[in-house]
């Protein structure tokens, strides 16, 4: 394995590792909110998904702009979004298996909404501290002497 | 219809202003992106007020609570980062000092929301956002923040200071969310952190998961288009004459006889 790919797995196993302790630690702890947290993982994703499709439809119309105008790619990404919509609603009306407090598959569809900007905001505030803390760090520093002086 | 109105339609606004301000290269589109995203975010920010019945409106609520908090530690992140050593630009130390004491205030609104009895509260109850926000912010934070200490290390050149203050923040934040499954605070017990910290785990799977399928399909639906494109049609090669030009203007370059 090349050098670079081997930094890039440190780097991964980085980000990864203190989530993982944090889980292997929760556990030990012994709540059981497996259900809950398996229909919260199923509509992260649906959700996840369909907003994001969303999203980089109208996105291609910007791709559109720099290719004389195409209809297929835009018409390719409104089907990508569309059955998104219609899977996450047909898995939100299959009764228990995705609802979650919500009395309505409306009432799941908008909390599951709103909750993705949530959890987006607090990504950004984590992107702040830490990248924001990098850049910190390295500006707090004194200069390095590059070359010694002969 | 109230609350699509004085909730969604903003929201919506916000999301797609912001998205398009972002990815746009006209200038005009641009600053009327910017323009909808604001009128958009400060209409969800008084939501409460506008539509207090609607579960929604929570949201705005928890906008509200941590926009200052939020606010305090992103301007002294902006000031410490910049008054620090940058070739251009810098700021004073009075700036440095203001950006010192925002990030500690900062920091410490948002743990009071934790652990002390500034928690968001809505109808007496707490905000059921800031139980989505809390946990998802601590999780990523010690994430990313280790990932950072890890690439000044592995990435830079003699980083180590840099590195050990990342994995500074990031052990504080872990141990933040260690404290908060183990101890009660005052509006939100440690059972119930706990709960919301596997819903949050939950959330970050099922969201990377989700938009990474989005983003293969997005790659997907350009690769076809692109591989259904005909070949570009290439050049002629040059003609003798053509040649003979380039290389006369070339000979007449070359030398610097003539300055």
């Amino acid at each position: 394995m090349s050098e670079v790919a081997k930094t890039w797995k440190v780097i991964v196993m980085a980000i990864s590792v203190p989530p993982l302790l944090l889980m292997i630690f929760a556990a030990i702890l012994g709540d059981d909110i497996s259900n809950q947290a398996f229909k919260r993982f199923g509509n992260a994703l649906i959700t996840g998904y369909t907003f994001s499709t969303g999203l980089l439809f109208i996105n291609m119309f910007f791709y559109a702009d720099s290719r004389q105008r195409p209809l297929a790619p835009l018409f390719g990404m409104l089907l990508a979004t569309i059955f998104g919509t219609l899977i996450t609603l047909w898995l939100l009306s299959q009764g228990d298996l995705l609802l979650e407090e919500n009395g309505s598959v409306r009432a799941q569809a908008l909390s599951n909404i709103v909750r993705i900007l949530v959890s987006s905001l607090a990504l950004v505030m984590a992107v702040v501290v830490s990248v924001g803390g990098v850049f910190v760090a390295i500006t707090s520093r004194p200069n390095r002497k590059l070359f010694e002086e002969e | 219809m109230q609350a699509a109105l004085w909730f969604w339609l903003p929201a919506i606004a916000l999301v797609v202003g912001t998205g398009t301000a972002l990815s746009s290269r006209s200038e005009t589109i641009k600053n009327l992106s910017k323009s909808i995203a604001i009128i958009g975010f400060i209409l969800v920010l008084f939501s409460p007020v506008t539509v207090p019945d609607s579960p929604s409106s929570a949201a705005g609520h928890l906008l509200g609570s941590i926009i200052g908090p939020c606010a305090l530690l992103i301007t002294g992140i902006y000031l410490l980062a910049f008054s620090g050593n940058v070739e251009v630009g810098k700021l004073s130390s009075t700036d440095r000092k203001i950006g010192s004491a925002c990030t500690f205030f900062g920091l410490i609104w948002l743990e009071g929301m934790h652990w002390w009895t500034w928690t968001p509260m809505l109808n007496g109850e707490v905000n059921p956002y800031w139980l989505v926000f809390w946990p998802t912010f601590l999780i990523l934070a010690t994430g990313l923040s280790s990932g950072a200490a890890f690439s000044l290390r592995y990435l830079g050149d003699s980083r180590e200071k840099e590195s050990n203050f990342m994995l500074v923040i990031s052990s504080l934040t872990f141990a933040l969310t260690i404290l908060g499954m183990m101890l009660d605070g005052p509006n939100i017990s440690s059972e119930i952190f706990r709960d919301h910290f596997w819903l949050a785990i939950s959330d970050i799977f099922g969201l990377g998961i989700g938009v990474g399928l989005s983003i293969l399909v997005f790659a997907l639906v350009i690769w076809i288009y692109e591989s259904s494109l005909p070949p570009a049609k290439s050049l002629d090669a040059p003609s003798q004459q053509e040649l003979e030009q380039a290389a006369s203007i070339i000979s007449n370059h070359i030398g610097g006889e003539q300055e």
